[in-house]
C-alpha cells in the first residue's frame, strides 16, 4: 500500500517536476505571507513583521532541497549530474572514449548479432496464426527410426481419421522454372492458407477444391515475387504462367506477412495436386502420389493435452502405413511443436557451444582491457577522488558516480554494436551460402531485431559497463583520504603496493587471448590439412554436373541422352555418370557379408557408376580391371572395390573373384524416398585406389564398393566432364548443351577445382576470422601488461634508485622488472592452455572434426603469447634501468 | 536543548498526523494548530514543517488539494488518509505505552521493589 503510494508520489513527482517546484515555492511563500500578515496584526510593524517572519521559517531553499529528498527525487538528481560530469569526462578524452567505445560495441556486437539468430530460430515464435497449436507428425517403425513423409493417401487418412487434430495440412518444398531463373516455393494442401491464417494481398488462398482430380493447375504468388518479377502487376490475377513447362493460372498474391512455417522466403504456393507437375521434369513417372514426402502438420483441438495427442496419432498411423513395405511401417507416433522455426535440441546446443563461447570471449577481452584502462584512469585521478573524499562526498557517491561514466560507455558502445550486428546482418544474410538455402532455393527469412535482442543488448551493456567499472571504482576509493593527499608516490619507508585486480585483469586478458589464438591455431592447421588432402584423383581436369533435387527424377533415358550429347561437344575426353559424385557428401551405406571362411558383416559405402567413373576421374587401379560398358548394360554381378576396403574383406588375401553379398537401398522414382533394399551376390573383378569419395573432411575412403551403375531406378545421377587442360572455359558451353536437352531440368555445374574449393572456403573463413580475433586479443592484451609494468616502475622509480646507488647494476633493475611481467605470463599461459585444452576437447567432439591436440598449436601459441608479452614488459623494464639515482633521490 | 530537539525529530510526523487528524489544514495551519495544542512550550523551526510533510506525503499517510484559505489566497491543504490514520493509532498507541512506561519507572518508591 506505501509501496504503491511512494511509487505514485515519486513518478508524479517526476513527470510534474516543474509544477511540484513551483507549488513547493508558492506552498512555502504562503507560509511566510502569512505568518507576517499575523505578525503585523498582533502589532509588528511592517518590515520588521517580514523579517522576522523570514527568519524564523529558516532557509527556504534548504527546506525545499530536503523536501525534494523526501519525495525521493534526490537520487534522480544526482544521477543526472552525474550523466553530466560523466559526459564532459568522456568528451574531454575522446581518444580514450572512442577506443572504449569501439572495443566493447566489437563485442557487444559480435554477441548481439548471434542472440538475433538464435533469437528468430528458437525464440521466437513462427508467424502464423496460433503458432502453439500446431504440432508436426512423425512416426517411428519397429527399430525406432523416425519418419516425417507421408504419401498424399497417408496425409487423406490422418485428415480423416484423426481425432485429436482441428485442422491438418501437409506442405512440400518443390523448385520450378520460371523463364531463365529458378523459383523456390511450396505444394500445400488445400486448407494451408486458413489454417495458417495466411494473408491475401490479392484474389485468393489455394483452397480445397484446388485438390480435385479436375481443378486446373493454379498458383499463389509471394508479395516479393509479385513486386520483383511481375512488377506488381495488380492484374495479375487470371494471368497463366509457366512453371517447369506447366501452365499454372495465377489466383493470388500472399500478404508480405506470410512466410509459412519454415524461416524461408518462398516464391509461389501451389496445390498439392500439382506437386508431380514440379518433381517430375520430362521423365514423368506415375505413381508419384503413393511417393512419401509430404510433412504433416496439425493444429491441437482445444482441451487435448500434446501426450494425448502423440498417443492418438499412435493409434492411428499403424492403421494408415498398413500398405508400407515391412521395415517402413509405422508402429508408434510422436509430435514435435511447429511453435519456433527451430527446435532446442542437444546437438545444436553441442554445435553452437564453440561459437557462443568465443564470441562470449572476445567480449570478455574487451571487458578486462576496458576495466584495465578504467583502472589506470580511475588511479590517475586519486587526487581528485581524495580532494572530493576529503570535501565529504561519501564514497559511494563517487562509486556512483565513476560506475555511471562506464555505464554511460558501455551504453554508447551497446547502441553501436547493436547497429553492428545489424548491419552485419543484413550483409550475412546477402551472402549466406547457407546449405538449408541453397538445398531450397529460397532466401532465408530476414532477420531482424526484436525487443529481446533490444533488451539482451542492453543488459548485456548495462551489465558489462556496472561489473567492469564497478572494480576499478571500488579499487580506486579504497585509498584513504589520508594517502590521497600525501603526495604521490609515497614516503620512503612506505611499502610498495601492487594491485592485485590489475594483475588480475593483465593475467586473465592473456589467457582469454591464448584461447583464442590456439582456436585460431587448430583451425589454421586444419585448414592447411585439408588443402592439402589428396583427394586421390585428378581434380584438374574435370567438371562436375549435378542434377537439382526437385526439378528432376532420375530417368536412365535421359541419363543416355546427356551422355550422348556431351560427348559429342568439341574437347570432351571423357563422360561419365554416378549415383554419387565425389566430394558431395557422404556415400550411402550397403549391407555386405563375405562369405567364407571369415563371414564378416558390415556396413560399406558404395557407389553406383558407370565404367568410364575411373578414367574420368583418373583412378589408378592397384589390380584387376574396371566394368566394361557390356558388363554395366547387362548388369552383371561384379564389383570394383577400394584398396583399403579389400584389407578390411578379406585382410591378406587376394581378394579378386572372392564374393560377397551385398544389401543396396532403392530409392523411389522421385529419388525422394528409401524403399526396400535388394540383396545379391557380386564378384570382385577390380582393387581401385583410395580415393575421398565423401566430404573432404571425412578423409580417404575407409570403404568403397563400386558397384556398375544400373540402367533403372537410383535416386542421383550426377555426370562427370573430363577435359584436356583448363576446364573453366567448358562450363558455359555445357550449361548451354544441357539445357537444349531438357530447359526444365537446373543443373549445378562446377569444375572439381571448385568443389574442392567450396569444401575448404569456410575453414579458411573461420580461420582467419578466428586468427584475426587472437590477434586483436593479442594486442588489447599486450597493451595491457605495458600499461601495468610502466605503472609499476614509474612507482617504484625511487626504490630503484635506491637500489642503484647503493651499487645494484642495470641488468639487475631489469631482471628484477622482468620477472615481475613474466611471473603474469607464466600464470596467463598456463591457464590459457588447460582452457584452451578443454575448449577444443569440445570443438573435436562437435564442430570442426579437427585433431584437437594438435602439439604444435599448443607450443606456438604461447610462445607467440611470450614474445609479445616480453616485448611489451622489455620497454618499460629498460626505462627503469635508466634512472639516474641521484636525480630520484632529489626528486619532491 | 539539544535533547529537546532530537525528541522532537521523532516525534514531529506525530505530531503532524494528529494536527492533521483534526481537520484539513494547510502548512502554516498545520503549525498553528501544533503551536497552540503544545501550548507555546513547543519551539520548532518552521520551515523544518515542509520536509516533514512532504516525508508523509510520500509515504502516503496524507494527502493534499489546493484550495482557498480564509484570506481567500490559493493554499494547499492537507488531509489524512486512512492509511495516515492507522499510522495515528498505532504511534499514538506506542508513545502511550512508552510513556506509561516512563512514568511507571520514574515513579518507583523503594517499597515497591
Amino acid at each position: 500500500m506505501t509501496l504503491i503510494a511512494r511509487l505514485h508520489s515519486l513518478i508524479a513527482g517526476l513527470l510534474r517536476r516543474k509544477s511540484m517546484e513551483s507549488s513547493m515555492a508558492e506552498e512555502m511563500s504562503f507560509h511566510i505571507e502569512t505568518y507576517t500578515r499575523d505578525l503585523i496584526r498582533s502589532g509588528v510593524l511592517p518590515a520588521e513583521a517580514e523579517r522576522r517572519a523570514r527568519v524564523e521559517f529558516g532557509g527556504v531553499e534548504v527546506y525545499k532541497e530536503r523536501c525534494r529528498e523526501a519525495r525521493g527525487l534526490r537520487i534522480l538528481d544526482d544521477l543526472r549530474a552525474d550523466l553530466r560530469y560523466a559526459g564532459r569526462t568522456l568528451a574531454k578524452s575522446p581518444s580514450f572514449s572512442i577506443t572504449a567505445i569501439l572495443t566493447l560495441a566489437l563485442g557487444i556486437g559480435a554477441n548481439t548479432g548471434l542472440f538475433t539468430m538464435m533469437d528468430t530460430l528458437l525464440l521466437r515464435p513462427v508467424p502464423v496464426q496460433d503458432p502453439w497449436s500446431l504440432y508436426q507428425v512423425f512416426g517411428h517403425n519397429a527399430n525406432r527410426i523416425r519418419f516425417g513423409s507421408f504419401s498424399i493417401p497417408e496425409y487423406d487418412n490422418v485428415a480423416a481419421g484423426n481425432q485429436v487434430f482441428t485442422q491438418v495440412i501437409a506442405d512440400l518444398q518443390v523448385r520450378a522454372r520460371f523463364q531463365n531463373r529458378s523459383l523456390g516455393g511450396y505444394v500445400v494442401s488445400g486448407n494451408y492458407f486458413q489454417t495458417l491464417g495466411g494473408g491475401i494481398a490479392l484474389g485468393r488462398p489455394i483452397l480445397p477444391e484446388d485438390e480435385l482430380p479436375s481443378a486446373p493447375p493454379v498458383v499463389v504468388l509471394s508479395h516479393a515475387r509479385w513486386q520483383g518479377t511481375f512488377n506488381g502487376d495488380a492484374g495479375i490475377v487470371g494471368k497463366t504462367i509457366e512453371l517447369s513447362g506447366n501452365r499454372f493460372a495465377v489466383v493470388g498474391v500472399a500478404s508480405t506477412a506470410f512466410t509459412g512455417l519454415d524461416p524461408l522466403l518462398p516464391d509461389f504456393w501451389a496445390p498439392l495436386s500439382a506437386m508431380r507437375l514440379f518433381a517430375a521434369g520430362s521423365g514423368r513417372v506415375s505413381n508419384e502420389a503413393d511417393e512419401r514426402s509430404l510433412r504433416i502438420v496439425g493444429r491441437l483441438r482445444p482441451g487435448v493435452t500434446g501426450t494425448q495427442a502423440q498417443s492418438g496419432m499412435a493409434v492411428l498411423l499403424p492403421r494408415i502405413s498398413e500398405s508400407r513395405p515391412m521395415e517402413m511401417r509405422l508402429v508408434d507416433a510422436s509430435l514435435e511443436s511447429r511453435a519456433r522455426y527451430q527446435s532446442w535440441n542437444h546437438a545444436d546446443l553441442a554445435n553452437v557451444l564453440p561459437v557462443v563461447s568465443a564470441f562470449a570471449l572476445i567480449l570478455l577481452i574487451a571487458c578486462t582491457n576496458l576495466s584495465n584502462v578504467l583502472l589506470a584512469r580511475a588511479l590517475n585521478r586519486t587526487r581528485e577522488i581524495g580532494v572530493r573524499l576529503s570535501l565529504g562526498a561519501s564514497r559511494s557517491r563517487i562509486v556512483r558516480q565513476l560506475v555511471t561514466e562506464t555505464a554511460v560507455l558501455s551504453l554508447i558502445a551497446g547502441g553501436v554494436g547493436l547497429a553492428i550486428s545489424h548491419l552485419s546482418w543484413a550483409l550475412i544474410r546477402r551472402v549466406m551460402v547457407s546449405s538449408f538455402s541453397m538445398k531450397s532455393g529460397m532466401p532465408i527469412v530476414e532477420i531482424n531485431p526484436d525487443y529481446r535482442v533490444f533488451a539482451f543488448a542492453l543488459v548485456l551493456s548495462l551489465g558489462t559497463g556496472i561489473v567492469f567499472g564497478l572494480a576499478p571504482a571500488l579499487h580506486a576509493t579504497r585509498s584513504t583520504l589520508n594517502s590521497a593527499l600525501r603526495a604521490e608516490g609515497g614516503l620512503l619507508g612506505s611499502r610498495f603496493r601492487r594491485s592485485r585486480l590489475r594483475d588480475g585483469l593483465v593475467v586473465a586478458q592473456f589467457a582469454f587471448s591464448l584461447v583464442l589464438l590456439i582456436g585460431a591455431g587448430l583451425l589454421l592447421h586444419s585448414t592447411i590439412k585439408f588443402g592439402s588432402v589428396q583427394p586421390g584423383f585428378d581434380v584438374a581436369h574435370s567438371i562436375s554436373i549435378q542434377p537439382i533435387q526437385g526439378t528432376y527424377s532420375p530417368n536412365p533415358m535421359l541419363i543416355a541422352r546427356l551422355t550422348e550429347r556431351l560427348q559429342a561437344t568439341p574437347g570432351a575426353r571423357v563422360v561419365a555418370a554416378a549415383m554419387r559424385e565425389p566430394l558431395r557428401g557422404s556415400l550411402p551405406k550397403a549391407n555386405v557379408s563375405t562369405g567364407p571362411p571369415h563371414f564378416r558383416v558390415l556396413d560399406a559405402g558404395f557407389n553406383e557408376v558407370t565404367p568410364e567413373y575411373f578414367s574420368a576421374l583418373e583412378i589408378p587401379f592397384v589390380r584387376g580391371r574396371a566394368f566394361t560398358i557390356e558388363e554395366a548394360r547387362s548388369g552383371e554381378p561384379v564389383a570394383v572395390i577400394s584398396e583399403a576396403t579389400a584389407k578390411r574383406f578379406w585382410p591378406g588375401d587376394d581378394p579378386i573373384g572372392k564374393t560377397f553379398e551385398v544389401t543396396t537401398p532403392e530409392y523411389s522414382s522421385g529419388g525422394r524416398e528409401l524403399l526396400v533394399t535388394g540383396s545379391r551376390t557380386v564378384q570382385v573383378i577390380g582393387i581401385a585406389k583410395d580415393v575421398v569419395s565423401a566430404w573432404l573432411w571425412d578423409g580417404v575412403d575407409t570403404t568403397c564398393i563400386y558397384l556398375p551403375a544400373k540402367a533403372a531406378n537410383s535416386a542421383y545421377y550426377s555426370l562427370l566432364f573430363r577435359v584436356h587442360g583448363d576446364p573453366r572455359p567448358f562450363v558455359p558451353v555445357l550449361r548451354n548443351t544441357l539445357a537444349s536437352v531438357d530447359p526444365s531440368i537446373e543443373f549445378d555445374v562446377r569444375t572439381m577445382a571448385e568443389v574442392v574449393d567450396f569444401q575448404i572456403l569456410p575453414y579458411r573463413l573461420a580461420s582467419w576470422g578466428a586468427a584475426i580475433l587472437g590477434l586483436l586479443g593479442l594486442m588489447l592484451a599486450s597493451i595491457g601488461i605495458y600499461g601495468v609494468m610502466a605503472y609499476t616502475v614509474s612507482q617504484r622509480t625511487r626504490e630503484i634508485g635506491i637500489r642503484m646507488a647503493l651499487g645494484a647494476d642495470g641488468n639487475r633493475v631489469l631482471w628484477m622488472n622482468l620477472r615481475e611481467g613474466l611471473r603474469l605470463i607464466a600464470i596467463a599461459a598456463g591457464g590459457g592452455l588447460v582452457m584452451a585444452f578443454v575448449l577444443s576437447r569440445i570443438m573435436r567432439a562437435t564442430l570442426f572434426r579437427v585433431g584437437a591436440s594438435d602439439p604444435a598449436t599448443f607450443v606456438i601459441a604461447p610462445a607467440v603469447l611470450s614474445v609479445v608479452g616480453l616485448l611489451a614488459i622489455y620497454f618499460p623494464s629498460r626505462k627503469a634501468t635508466r634512472v639516474d639515482p641521484s636525480v630520484t633521490l632529489r626528486f619532491e | 536543548m539539544g535533547k529537546d530537539i532530537d525528541l522532537l525529530r521523532g516525534t514531529l510526523d506525530m505530531l503532524i498526523l494528529k494536527a492533521v487528524s483534526l481537520g484539513p489544514q494547510h502548512g502554516y495551519g498545520v503549525l498553528l494548530r501544533i503551536q497552540q495544542l503544545a501550548k507555546g512550550h513547543l519551539q520548532i523551526e518552521q520551515g523544518s514543517l515542509y520536509p516533514a510533510l512532504y516525508r508523509l506525503e510520500h509515504k502516503g499517510f496524507i494527502e493534499s488539494e489546493w484550495g482557498e484559505s480564509d484570506n481567500n489566497r490559493k493554499a494547499k491543504f492537507y488531509r489524512l488518509t486512512p492509511a495516515g490514520k492507522r499510522q495515528l493509532r498505532l504511534e499514538t498507541e506506542s508513545w502511550k505505552r512508552h510513556g506509561d512506561m516512563i512514568a511507571a519507572f520514574l515513579s518507583a518508591v523503594p517499597e515497591e521493589l
